[in-house]
């Protein structure tokens, strides 16, 4: 086993993938678990791993497994509500209260279609390689995203009047 | 969508420190494969506790020359160990297994063979589930009809293990794996899981079956579950 060639495949993306854990479930601690998860699968498969072409799309994909095999777990079971819940922080600035929203709307979307956006918007892949790491159609990509965006669209303007450009 | 995508930056902008330790998950990780490997000296054990009733109960896979019991076709652990016998035989005919431990409680069925031809001594585990699993395996390749199989091969140039798992479309899981060596059997199994790794003994060249060996029991073991 190439710990070596692991720790440093690792070590240069860890904080990117805990950033990405975060941004889909809302947590650090989960995201941390998450990642947790995602590593041990991936130090298993290592030896095929390090040897495949794109092992970055392979370890997206392990980790967008994770994120989406663990809320099918009872005790991650989602619980859809009305509103967004009030956040104990103390009043912020616009852009603390944005962060806040833009998570708690997202956590309101289905699973898959919360991971088409996180990995369209915030790791910033194209649809194929979204389709790619989730394992589906870009044509699923598409419809996913397009719907995404119009749930949080009319949220966020419930909540704020704000809209994002399309 | 600049908006999204930086608020969406923003919002993983300060992360706290990791809770991630990668030495331990990789400690675990080599624990895990010490274990299975360790599996070769727990069956030793296992099967000298229980060979002889489990034997009795669901026939066996003797050594070639002795009879075997017919297992009733309604018992799945017998209609298992039977397809598994057939199997072993098929693939390995002028090999005696030995040191048989067959374990089956509702939904999951356990065998452990200790295989020796004139390569030496090798090892089997075969874990059957039935009623659905929840495989993580982004490695598996799919087959046409659905069924998810695993493959991977652990050889440092003398030990080798080689694993194989199915998974059915309806859940059915099989997992089997095999090797060639062994570890001290004077050290308790568990003492794997807490001091570090035991003298390994290479008992055969290669593992007795190879990985599409391990594929075609699966299959014949999945369609019998």
């Amino acid at each position: 086993m190439d710990v070596e060639g692991y720790r440093e495949f690792v070590a240069s993306r860890m904080d990117g993938w805990r950033r990405t854990a975060y941004v889909f479930c809302g947590d650090w601690h989960t995201a941390d678990d998450l990642v947790s998860t995602a590593l041990v699968q991936l130090l298993r498969h290592w030896r095929r791993v390090s040897e495949m072409d794109s092992p970055d799309a392979y370890a997206r994909r392990v980790l967008f497994r994770a994120l989406l095999n663990e809320r099918r777990r009872p005790w991650r079971r989602e619980h859809a509500i009305r509103d967004v819940p009030e956040r104990a922080v103390p009043a912020g600035t616009d852009a603390v209260d944005d962060r806040l929203a833009v998570l708690a709307l997202l956590a309101e979307l289905p699973p898959r279609r919360r991971a088409v956006l996180v990995l369209r918007f915030f790791c910033d892949l194209s649809v194929e390689q979204t389709a790619q790491a989730l394992g589906c159609t870009p044509g699923t990509v598409k419809s996913q995203t397009a719907r995404g965006l119009d749930a949080l669209r009319d949220r966020l303007v419930d909540i704020e009047g704000k809209s994002w450009n399309s | 969508m600049e908006l999204l995508t930086e608020q969406l930056l923003a919002a993983a902008a300060d992360p706290p420190p990791s809770r991630i330790d990668l030495d331990a998950l990789i400690a675990g990780e080599r624990r895990r494969r010490r274990n299975m490997a360790a599996g070769g000296v727990a069956a030793a054990v296992l099967a000298l506790a229980v060979a002889v009733p489990l034997m009795l109960g669901y026939g066996g896979t003797p050594a070639p020359g002795t009879e075997v019991s017919t297992p009733a076709p309604e018992d799945p652990a017998g209609r298992l160990t039977a397809t598994l016998d057939a199997q072993l035989r098929k693939f390995l005919p002028d090999a005696a297994f030995t040191n048989l431990s067959f374990d089956g409680v509702p939904g999951t069925y356990k065998a452990l063979v200790d295989i020796q031809d004139g390569s030496g001594t090798g090892h089997l585990s075969v874990i059957v589930v039935t009623g659905g699993s929840d495989l993580e395996c982004p490695t598996c390749v799919v087959l046409t009809d659905g069924t998810r199989v695993d493959v991977v091969t652990d050889d440092n140039g003398q030990a080798m293990s080689r694993q194989v798992t199915v998974e059915r479309p309806n859940g059915t899981l099989v997992a089997l794996s095999t090797d060639n060596f062994q570890p001290d059997p004077s050290i308790p199994p568990e003492q794997y899981k807490t001091g570090p790794p035991p003298p390994m003994t290479v008992t055969r060249p290669k593992p007795p079956l190879t990985t599409d060996e391990l594929l075609l029991i699966g299959l014949a073991l999945s369609d019998n579950a």
